[in-house]
């Protein structure tokens, strides 16, 4: 059994180069288009998910959830069809949705972008102008894919075994080469890839029908799966859904057993004008890295009355349409991939959901009060940035009012709340942590070295006899313990936060 | 938007044909519907509609003969594609080939009538019904 994934652009003969090596190999060849065709058959709304692309629109939390079905459906597929007798694929990043399965074979395909340009006029009849900017709009269109989907740099030479430019050697001869190297030890399946393939396989098709089914079409679910043990996790946000995954997959051949947990917790940022530039936001993205959390974006107007309402899905499960009986075409009520009005707020909410750390978004007018009253409270937070908010009241009234919000909701959701611009110094390692690392782990050591150096003298004092001698002895002691372990204890935290290990 | 402008709507589902041409028509639009790519190719010939609403995969002869059948008789007609398999090199090569705009299914009538309405201005603001007119 074999399997090869072409990476191709536009008109550079991956696919042919393809079908030369499924030919000469005498194993099956799939192309992307056949994979997206079906995926689009089966009610995947692929085509939403490369228009987003095209026109550069942040994915909303409908199109990640179609995002992760989509990726389910091209590793179903794939494991499907390789693991009979082998595959040749040819798509964009094939490979991408095969992780650890260590035999796949990665050939990258390019072309000189003279003879692209060329074959873009004759194949399309555009002028050569008009082909240049096209290859060029492609090519970034798929990098953004490729981005949007794995968050990977799709060109980097990285993710490739092999580089075959085929402005340089023709396609056959290609083949020949690629053919011989595809004979290597190293790009053999081994019982252990067999296994990880089939663990990959049954992990795509219980995300399939976690997305198939009425009940949890709109979760965002993580999958994984261990010779039939099979660990779902899904955002807090969908613990109204999740009861009904394990009897959904109870269902499907080969699961032994079913682990669902929730991701650990939710991070809630409230802000008043949503940056996707500020320091805020990576500083937060780190953080729900670190804590496995997803991120729910609050987003505090000035004044009373109604908010920008939030968009489907935002903190309820993302409005996903159902369109097979009506040839693709709703119904003017339904709500599809609303994204929120606010330039800031949808950029942001695109990039939480590139990074799979986005946990909903709302808009609450007013304060402490409607704040609370607009949270779920069976969330489970774990941690509220209050950035900037109540600008317009003057510089002092906003602070007063940022600490009276602080305040509140400390005491109603129990959790630690922080300004935005204390997230470096109580949650991140930033450069002035260094010389308090150094300082701290400094003085640790000189008492150390102090205590151990003049351990005679240290219990002659503490052993000697008086009254008087054993109540100072006991205030040294008093002193000495706490500032050490103070000390340690600091240069502890700064080192663990360094290594980033909470 | 000015009421009365005609659009030619191409799709081989008739259920698409149907529910789209009850938005259209709602909105003051005067729609005829093609349910093969040959039938709309011959209505192109023989009548200038004023917008041409066509999906991608019809049959033999798909959207983007349309487009170009379309773009070769009447360059300023506005031409919007629809389609339930976009690709990112389908779309561009629709709007290199000059479409006013594409749309990937599903899609609400409102959605599309909202590029229609943008495609039908800009027909007014080039000189009105049948001006010439350019995509986005």
């Amino acid at each position: 059994m074999q399997i090869i994934c072409v990476s191709r652009g536009t008109y550079e003969g991956g696919k042919e180069l393809a079908e030369a090596l499924a030919k000469r190999l005498g194993i099956p060849c799939l192309a992307r288009e056949e994979a997206t065709d079906a995926a689009t058959r089966a009610g995947i709304h692929v085509g939403k998910l490369e228009m987003a692309v095209v026109r550069r629109h942040p994915l909303s939390e409908y199109l990640a959830v179609e995002r992760e079905k989509f990726q389910a459906f091209i590793t179903a597929t794939l494991c499907e069809r390789a693991r009979e007798e082998g595959l040749v694929y040819h798509g964009r990043t094939g490979h991408l949705v095969l992780p650890g399965v260590s035999p796949v074979f990665r050939i990258r395909v390019i072309a000189d972008t003279e003879a692209r340009i060329a074959q873009t006029m004759d194949r399309l009849g555009l002028s050569r102008e008009k082909a240049r900017l096209f290859n060029e709009q492609v090519d970034e269109d798929i990098r953004r894919w490729v981005r949007v989907l794995y968050n990977v740099d799709g060109e980097s030479p990285d993710l490739y075994d092999v580089v075959v430019n085929l402005s340089h050697v023709s396609v056959e001869n290609a083949a020949s080469a690629l053919v011989a190297m595809a004979q290597l030890p190293e790009f053999q399946v081994t019982p252990a890839s067999r296994r990880a393939l089939e663990d990959l396989h049954l992990a795509a098709r219980c995300r399939l029908a976690i997305g198939g089914d009425r009940r949890t079409r709109g979760m965002q679910v993580r999958v994984r799966a261990d010779r039939g043990r099979v660990s779902v996790t899904w955002l807090p946000r969908d613990r109204k859904a999740a009861p009904a995954v394990p009897s959904i997959l109870e269902e499907i051949e080969g699961v032994r057993e079913v682990v669902c947990t929730m991701a650990t917790t939710n991070l809630l940022w409230i802000e008043e004008d949503v940056d996707p530039d500020s320091e805020t936001l990576p500083q937060i993205l780190e953080i729900a890295e670190k804590w496995n959390a997803a991120v729910e974006i609050l987003r505090l107007e000035d004044g009373e009355g109604e908010a920008e309402a939030a968009p489907a899905g935002a903190s309820g499960e993302p409005g996903i349409p159902d369109t097979e009986a009506e040839g693709g075409i709703l119904d003017d009520g339904v709500e599809v991939e609303r994204l929120p009005e606010d330039a800031g707020v949808r950029e942001t909410m695109g990039r939480l959901v590139s990074a799979g750390r986005a946990g909903g978004y709302r808009a609450v007018r007013g304060g402490a009060r409607e704040i609370l009253q607009s949270l779920d409270r069976t969330s489970s937070y774990s941690l509220v940035v209050v950035g900037r908010v109540f600008s317009s009241k003057g510089v002092s009234t906003a602070k007063r009012l940022s600490r009276e919000l602080a305040g509140s909701l400390a005491d109603a959701l129990r959790v630690p709340v922080i300004g935005s611009d204390e997230l470096r110094s109580q949650y991140l390692f930033g450069p002035g942590h260094w010389l308090k690392l150094a300082l701290h782990g400094a003085l640790a050591a000189l008492l150390l070295f102090l205590v151990f150096t003049y351990q005679a003298p240290i219990l002659e004092f503490l052993a000697r006899g008086g009254t008087r001698h054993r109540i100072l002895a006991a205030a040294a002691l008093f002193l000495f313990v706490p500032l050490f372990a103070h000390l340690y204890g600091s240069f502890a935290r700064y080192l663990f936060r360094l290594m980033k290990i909470e | 938007m000015t009421p009365g402008f005609e659009v030619l709507l191409v799709d081989d589902e008739p259920i698409v044909g149907k529910r789209l041409r009850t938005a259209l028509e709602r909105a003051g639009y005067r729609v005829e519907v093609c349910e093969t790519g040959a039938s709309a190719l011959a209505r192109i010939e023989e009548h200038a509609h004023d917008i041409v609403v066509t999906d991608i995969r019809i049959d033999e002869v798909d959207g983007i003969e349309i487009l170009k059948a379309v773009k070769a008789r009447r360059p300023e007609t506005p031409t919007i594609l629809i389609t339930g398999y976009a690709t990112v090199e389908v779309a561009r090569e629709a709007l290199a080939r000059g479409a006013f705009d594409f749309l990937a299914k599903p899609f609400r009538p409102k959605d599309l009538l909202r590029v229609v309405d943008r495609a039908a201005a800009q027909i007014e603001e080039r000189g009105g019904k049948g001006g010439p007119a350019e995509g986005p």
